[in-house]
């Protein structure tokens, strides 16, 4: 079983790192980082924050896209060009199927990710000849945010068309990030059948701003340690709910 | 090629959010979210949500797995 998964998760891996998109995105996000890092316009001080502020937005933005952009169309893909049968016809369990497909394409988008971590950390160290732990926690953490949005992407594709996939998970993505700032303060300003809408909404949509410590590691402040965890935890267990449901609809689907 | 100019505005659109939050922290400041009560109270009420799904679900299969066997 371990070694159909493997061979499942490679063969995902190979099809993602192949795509025109993920390489657009990660020469995009590495040319600015590069160019945030090495043109010169401030101060040191003030252009380790830039280099710090663009390097953060850059790997979440490119990460997160690339993985909407993969995960929406994969199954959609594998079931229209009827590559699904020969493997299904195996004894492999479709949930082992949907969840090494969602390994490999993540497993594509953290090594685009890992050389746009890389060129940002080497900046900082020319900068500032070291790298703080909190550049790394936050690094870490807009991995396990692009899990997530990896996830809730694989959830949606057992629905819908990779057109409507994608434009959905980047418009929960967004609501995700406005929940605490604007959803909570409309819940307020309304009242009735709108605030208990807006509420169950609420309710429901993943916390994307918890995992953002950008601001943390430009303006150097401390994050607590339980706090982290507390983050970690619930990363993890929304991820692994929507996979979980992504699997049940799968299996329960006719392909 | 085609997502091309989506790519380059959505970028374009991001960095003008991000520059509008950095904005809004410094007239307002509002407190991190890893500061927040409110936001605690978000996250552990969202998890105690899925632990409840999780253990509603675990129950169906146990029950379903029984009636079959």
């Amino acid at each position: 079983m371990l070694r159909a998964f493997l061979a499942l998760v490679k063969l995902s891996f190979l099809e993602a790192v192949r795509r025109q998109i993920l390489h657009v995105m990660v020469l995009l996000s590495l040319v600015v980082i590069a160019v945030a890092g090495t043109v010169s316009f401030f101060d040191l001080g003030v252009q380790v924050k830039i280099v710090k502020d663009t390097g953060m937005v850059m790997i979440l933005l490119a990460g997160s896209l690339s993985v909407v952009f993969l995960i929406s169309g994969a199954l959609f893909h594998d079931v229209e060009q009827r590559l699904v049968y020969p493997l299904l016809a195996r004894p492999i369990p479709r949930g082992l199927y949907l969840f090494a497909r969602y390994t490999g394409a993540l497993a594509a988008v953290y090594a685009g990710m890992s050389l746009m971590a890389l060129t940002l950390l080497i900046l900082l160290w020319v900068h500032l000849r070291t790298v703080s732990e909190l550049a790394i926690v936050a690094i870490a953490f807009t991995y396990l945010e692009v899990a997530l949005v990896g996830a809730l992407a694989m959830l949606l594709s057992t629905f819908f068309t990779p057109a409507m996939t994608a434009t959905l998970t980047l418009f929960l993505y967004l609501l995700g990030s406005l929940k605490m700032g604007y959803l909570h303060h409309l819940a307020e300003r309304n009242t009735g059948f709108a605030k208990w809408a807006i509420t169950a909404i609420s309710a429901v949509l993943p916390n994307m701003e918890a995992f953002r410590f950008k601001d943390a590691l430009v303006h150097d402040l401390s994050v607590p340690a339980n706090y982290l965890l507390l983050v970690a935890i619930y990363g993890i267990c929304y991820a692994a709910t929507c996979v979980a449901l992504s699997i049940w609809n799968f299996g329960r689907r006719e392909v | 090629m085609r997502l091309i100019p989506v790519v380059l505005t959505i970028f374009l659109l991001a960095s003008v959010a991000a520059a509008h939050e950095e904005g809004g922290h410094s007239h307002h400041h509002e407190p991190h979210h890893w500061e927040s009560a409110e936001m605690r109270h978000n996250i552990l009420a969202q998890l105690g949500g899925m632990v409840v799904l999780g253990a509603a679900a675990g129950s169906y299969l146990l029950i379903r797995r029984r009636v079959n066997a």
